[in-house]
C-alpha cells in the first residue's frame, strides 16, 4: 500500500521505492516520534510516504517553491486502532464506494491535492477555479468521504474517532 | 508568513491534513498548533478519512528486493546504535540516498553506566524494528487472510518486547541472509530465558524444522529450540535456560530433524543482541 501511494504520486517505479525504502528507514529512526494511539503505524507510515512522495514530486518541479530540506515529517493526526487497521480491513471496494458518493469537484480536488502533490492554489490555477471553491470542495469532500467510511465502510465499526 | 489565527488554521485544515499546502503554510499551520490550546478538532475530523484514500489505489507490488533492501537498511543502522564493540559482522552501507548515520553511543567506561544507558537504546530500537516490521506486514496484499496467523505473530512480538524491555534483557534484529528470506526478532534475558518471533519462513515438510541457535564468540553454536512455521509463514519460539553472556548472535537455520547440535548452513537469518554480560 505504501509503494501503491508512492508510485501514483511520483508516477515513477524507481522513485517510488527509494521513498518507501527512505521512509521505512526513517520510520524506524524516528520512531521515538510515533505516539501509539495517535495513529496506526499504517497511518503513520503512510503519512511519511505521502509526505516524501510528495516532496520528491515537488523538488521535480522548477516552478513550485523548493521545499526546505528534510523537513519535519508532520504528526499523524488521526485518531484510530493500531492492529486491525495494519492486519487487514483494507477494503478498497468500500473506500471506492465512498469516493462515488463525492461530486466529480470533490473527488477531482482531493486527488489533485492529495495523489497530485498540488497546492490548492495550484489546482485553484489548473482548474480555473477561484481559490475559496477549491478549499470548500476540499472540506467538503473529506467530510462526505468520512460520512460514506463511517456509514458504510471500514471506518463503520469503530467508535467515532474524532 | 505571520502567525496564524484560529481562524485561519480552521480555513487551511483541509489543505492540511491533505498536505496541500504552499510549505510556509503547512509550517505556519504546525507552528499555530504546537502552541494553540484549542484542540483544533476538524484536523482529526477532516484528517480522518485521508489515509484511506491510499486504500481506493489499486494494490501494487514493489521489486521483490526492495523489502530486503530496507531491512539491510535498518540493520545496518542498529548495528550502528548498538555498541560497535558487539559488531561481528559489517553492516552493509547505507544508500547514498538517506541521511547520515547516526553516531553509535558514546563510550562510557564504567560497564555498569554503560549498561545502564544501552538498555533503553536496545528497547528503543527493538521497538522501532517491531514497528517497521509489522507495518511490512501490512505490505502484503494478501495479509487480510494471514490475520489469525499475524496476530499470533503480533502477540509473540509483544512477548520479546516485554523481555526486552526487562532488565538486563537485550533484543537482536534477525536481519535476512538472503532477500526474501525470514527476519525478525529476538530478546535475550539475563536468566536464560529467550523469545524469536520470525515471518516469512517457507514451508517445512517431513521432520523439518527451524533451529534457533545462540553464537557467542569464538565458540560453536547451541541449539537452543526448534519450531515449525504456521501457515502464513509465522514462527514464534518461547524458549528458558539458555547460556547467558555477555554479547550473543541468534540465529536461525532449517533442519532436517529436531535435536541436531550442529547447523545446517546457510544460517537464514541472525542478529547479535548486545549485551552487559
Amino acid at each position: 500500500m505504501t509503494y501503491a501511494l508512492a508510485l501514483r504520486i511520483t508516477g515513477d517505479s524507481a522513485l517510488a521505492e527509494d521513498v518507501v525504502q527512505e521512509a521505512f528507514v526513517g520510520a524506524w529512526r524516528n520512531a521515538a516520534r510515533y505516539e501509539q494511539g495517535r495513529g496506526s503505524v499504517k497511518t503513520w507510515l503512510l503519512s511519511i510516504v505521502h509526505h516524501r512522495a510528495i516532496d520528491a514530486t515537488r523538488r521535480r518541479r522548477p516552478t513550485t517553491v523548493l521545499p526546505e530540506a528534510e523537513g519535519p515529517t508532520p504528526a499523524p493526526l488521526i485518531v484510530s486502532d493500531v492492529w486491525p487497521e495494519v492486519a487487514g480491513r483494507l477494503d478498497r471496494e468500500a473506500v471506492l464506494a465512498a469516493l462515488s458518493t463525492l461530486s466529480d469537484v470533490q473527488r477531482e480536488a482531493l486527488e489533485l491535492g492529495y495523489f497530485g502533490g498540488l497546492t490548492q492554489q495550484e489546482i485553484a490555477t489548473r482548474t480555473d477555479t477561484p481559490l475559496g471553491t477549491v478549499k470548500s470542495r476540499m472540506r467538503l469532500g473529506l467530510l462526505a468521504l468520512r460520512r460514506a467510511l463511517e456509514t458504510d465502510g471500514p471506518m463503520s465499526d469503530r467508535t467515532a474517532s474524532a | 508568513m505571520p502567525p496564524l489565527s484560529c481562524d485561519d488554521v480552521r480555513e487551511l485544515a483541509a489543505g492540511f491534513v491533505l498536505g496541500a499546502l504552499e510549505n510556509d503554510e503547512m509550517a505556519a499551520v504546525r507552528d499555530h498548533l504546537s502552541t494553540c490550546s484549542d484542540l483544533h478538532a476538524e484536523l482529526a475530523e477532516l484528517g480522518g478519512a485521508v489515509p484511506y484514500l491510499a486504500d481506493s489505489l489499486e494494490p501494487v507490488e514493489p521489486s521483490a528486493n526492495l523489502k530486503g533492501r530496507i531491512l539491510d537498511a535498518i540493520a545496518a543502522e542498529a548495528g550502528s546504535i548498538e555498541d560497535a564493540r558487539a559488531r561481528t559482522s559489517a553492516p552493509t552501507a547505507l544508500p547514498a540516498t538517506t541521511e547520515p548515520v547516526r553516531p553509535a553511543a558514546p563510550i562510557v567506561s564504567l560497564d555498569a553506566e554503560r549498561v545502564r544507558r544501552r538498555s533503553p537504546l536496545t528497547w528503543l530500537a527493538a521497538a522501532a524494528a517491531v514497528l517497521v516490521i509489522v507495518a511490512l506486514g501490512a505490505w502484503n496484499v494478501s495479509i487480510r487472510r494471514d490475520l489469525d496467523g499475524a496476530q499470533a505473530y503480533a502477540a509473540s512480538v509483544d512477548r520479546v518486547l516485554a523481555l526486552a524491555g526487562a532488565p538486563g534483557g537485550r533484543a537482536a534484529i534477525l536481519g535476512a541472509a538472503q532477500p526474501g528470506g525470514p527476519s525478525g526478532l529476538a530478546a535475550v534475558g539475563p536468566d536464560g530465558r529467550v523469545e524469536v518471533a520470525v515471518r516469512g519462513l517457507a514451508p517445512t515438510s517431513g521432520t523439518q524444522v527451524y533451529e534457533a541457535w545462540v553464537i557467542f564468540p569464538d565458540r560453536d553454536p547451541i541449539a537452543i529450540g526448534s519450531f515449525t512455521p504456521n501457515a502464513n509463514g509465522f514462527g514464534t519460539l518461547t524458549v528458558s535456560g539458555a547460556p547467558v553472556g555477555a554479547t550473543v548472535t541468534v540465529a536461525l537455520t532449517r533442519e532436517p530433524t529436531a535435536g541436531r547440535t550442529a547447523p545446517t548452513p546457510p544460517v537464514l537469518s541472525s542478529g547479535v543482541a548486545a549485551g552487559s554480560g
